[in-house]
């Protein structure tokens, strides 16, 4: 059923900052949502909601006093695991980030997780813009994985349909999430939500828990463009806590939702249309390029050579990156804690053993391998020099168009369990979202239809990928707008299950 | 690709769990150095690409990093820096011994 919460976030904003609504209100109403679907659909890890009606109700005392309201007043986000919440437990999905049970408590538990000592830069910026924080988000341990069942507590299942893939929809008006791979523009994509991975740099980092530092970004999750894009708008920009944030100034994303994309060059690469595409999900994408064409769009194709290394390249380079990243977590300063005997070596194995799952640990056996000795230039060196090809083919697609349109992902949502004993081909899965990553561009993820999965059943949402050179994040949201304004899936909030 | 596998042993893998300072389990390790040559025969493709004279990429970093001002401000205090650990001991992180003063 449609509600407050289903509105757009501009919208949500504005009717809670003239007092038409109350933030304590949907507040109340996204907490009653969580409380009734969480069990179904395990999106949320930890709930803090006295906190979060604590915060609703300062905003609504703010505007009875007639104070200026943040441009996300009273809307609730959640924010995924990865990011720290100075009031929250944050366990990036993983139980290396919990303190061991005691006696009586459960196996576990993300209540014990890790509790930082400050808020990542993204929270603290949606806490000045008034935005209330329900609770921290369910996600692939250390956000490795392509369906979220790779969670050390619960697999997150899809409201389209429980047996598969992800995403908080419904549950609030918006969302954070960190893209390495496509982990914003893919589950975007599974549940018919917008998503946007921003430019490298684009977003600060400070606080999210590190995966794989060259290709990390934080990014938004809404029901729309301009939801995302104003979300984006409060995010993104210079921070000194981040030395890789950039300096540029934030672009105007919710006044580009409504520009006109009359006579924008829209490259379409064959390379994205090849073996493995489902056919559903291939006429659903053609469908969205041919309405932009209708809305003046000049529609040429690009070749983008280097894509079919892009799955190779990236698992060589994330992982190596993840294998040093995660040498963090050894039993010593935070966390879970092993020690079967007084030797500091078998205290950082043993830690590491019981408190890494399965994918984690294969990839750090794997980033270490391409790392060691004999084997660096192989397959690391290698990789990054194919990472250049890579970038080099957005360049030269990018003399001739200004937006790349593209399939999210081959297929649509997949079951749970289907691949996860295939890691090879759950990493194939993610072909259409790595070349952006890699390249560092920015990249959005725009509901554009149904498909019926192969195998038959309901069908389920496709998303319609746009790429921009860097720092265009605003010409995507223009035509991610224009596409949504004639979109056969118009009001995605209000049809969800 | 049919490839035969890029010969990753038992006891190579034993040597990388070892590296990366994981202590696994023999049904684990037997596990990880099967997938492990799966997905190490399917990157081997990257060799068919010619990357003669191509730089690598370490990064996609667009401008010079920005520096801050140079100046102090506080730092994280100690108790807070010390309240999530699991052991704490003489105000700093417990360890084991680990240097040999005998």
């Amino acid at each position: 059923m449609a509600s407050l919460l289903d509105q757009s976030i501009p919208d949500l904003a504005r009717l809670i900052s003239q007092g038409e609504a109350s933030a304590e209100e949907v507040t109340r109403l996204a907490l009653a949502r969580i409380e009734r679907r969480n069990e179904l659909y395990g999106a949320f890890l930890t709930v803090q909601a006295e906190r979060a009606l604590d915060d609703a109700r300062a905003i609504d005392l703010k505007r009875a006093r007639g104070e200026r309201l943040g441009a996300l007043a009273g809307v609730p986000i959640g924010i995924k695991d990865a990011l720290c919440t100075r009031d929250a437990p944050t366990t990036a999905g993983s139980n290396i980030l919990t303190r061991a049970p005691r006696s009586g408590e459960p196996e576990r538990d993300p209540e014990r997780g890790w509790c930082p000592p400050y808020d990542a830069t993204v929270v603290a910026r949606l806490r000045a813009a008034g935005a209330i924080l329900p609770g921290k988000c369910n996600m692939d341990e250390f956000a490795m994985g392509s369906s979220s069942e790779n969670s050390a507590f619960f697999p997150v299942k899809n409201p389209w349909d429980p047996t598969r893939t992800p995403v908080a929809a419904g549950m609030t008006a918006g969302a954070l999430g960190s893209d390495t791979g496509g982990s914003i523009r893919q589950p975007a994509a599974f549940t018919g939500t917008v998503g946007i991975k921003p430019t490298y740099g684009r977003v600060s980092r400070y606080g999210l828990v590190a995966f794989a530092s060259s290709l990390d970004q934080i990014g938004p999750f809404a029901a729309d463009v301009r939801g995302a894009a104003r979300l984006l708008e409060v995010i993104a920009g210079r921070d000194p806590h981040d030395a890789t944030c950039l300096d540029a100034p934030v672009g105007d994303y919710e006044e580009a939702c409504g520009r006109d994309v009359k006579g924008l060059r829209i490259g379409v690469p064959e390379e994205y249309f090849g073996q493995g595409l489902e056919p559903g999900v291939e006429v659903a994408v053609r469908a969205a390029i041919r309405g932009l064409e209708s809305l003046g769009c000049q529609v040429r194709p690009v070749k983008l050579p280097h894509t079919r290394h892009a799955v190779a390249a990236y698992y060589i380079i994330a992982t190596a990156e993840a294998s040093s990243n995660l040498a963090r977590f050894d039993g010593v300063r935070f966390g879970l804690r092993v020690e079967p005997r007084h030797d500091l070596g078998a205290l950082y194995s043993a830690t590491r053993a019981a408190g890494f799952g399965r994918e984690v640990k294969r990839r750090i056996m794997l980033g270490t391998y391409v790392l060691s000795a004999g084997y660096y230039d192989a397959y690391y060196l290698r990789a990054q020099r194919v990472r250049t090809l890579i970038r080099r083919d957005f360049d030269e697609a990018f003399r001739e168009v200004d937006v790349i349109a593209a399939p999210v992902s081959p297929v649509v949502a997949f079951r749970l369990g289907e691949k996860i004993d295939d890691p090879l081909a759950m990493y194939l899965a993610d072909i259409d979202t790595l070349p952006a990553s890699l390249a560092g561009v920015p990249a959005m993820s725009v509901p554009c239809g149904f498909a019926t999965p192969p195998e038959g059943g309901s069908p389920l949402p496709v998303g319609l990928q746009l790429i921009a050179p860097p720092l265009e994040e605003a010409r995507l949201c223009a035509v991610g707008h224009a596409w949504e304004q004639i979109a056969p899936v118009h009001d995605v909030g209000a049809s969800r299950p | 690709m049919d490839a035969p596998h890029p010969a990753i042993s038992a006891d190579e893998a034993l040597a990388i769990a070892r590296l990366a300072h994981l202590d696994l389990a023999p049904d684990e390790l037997a596990r990880l150095t099967r997938e492990l040559g799966d997905i190490l025969a399917y990157v081997k493709q990257l060799e068919e690409v010619d990357v003669t004279g191509v730089p690598p990429t370490a990064h996609v970093q667009l401008e010079r990093l920005p520096l801050r001002e140079d100046t102090p401000s506080p730092s994280l205090p100690r108790d807070l820096a010390l309240r999530e650990a699991p052991r704490v001991a003489m105000d700093g992180f417990a360890v084991p011994a680990f240097v040999d003063e005998g």
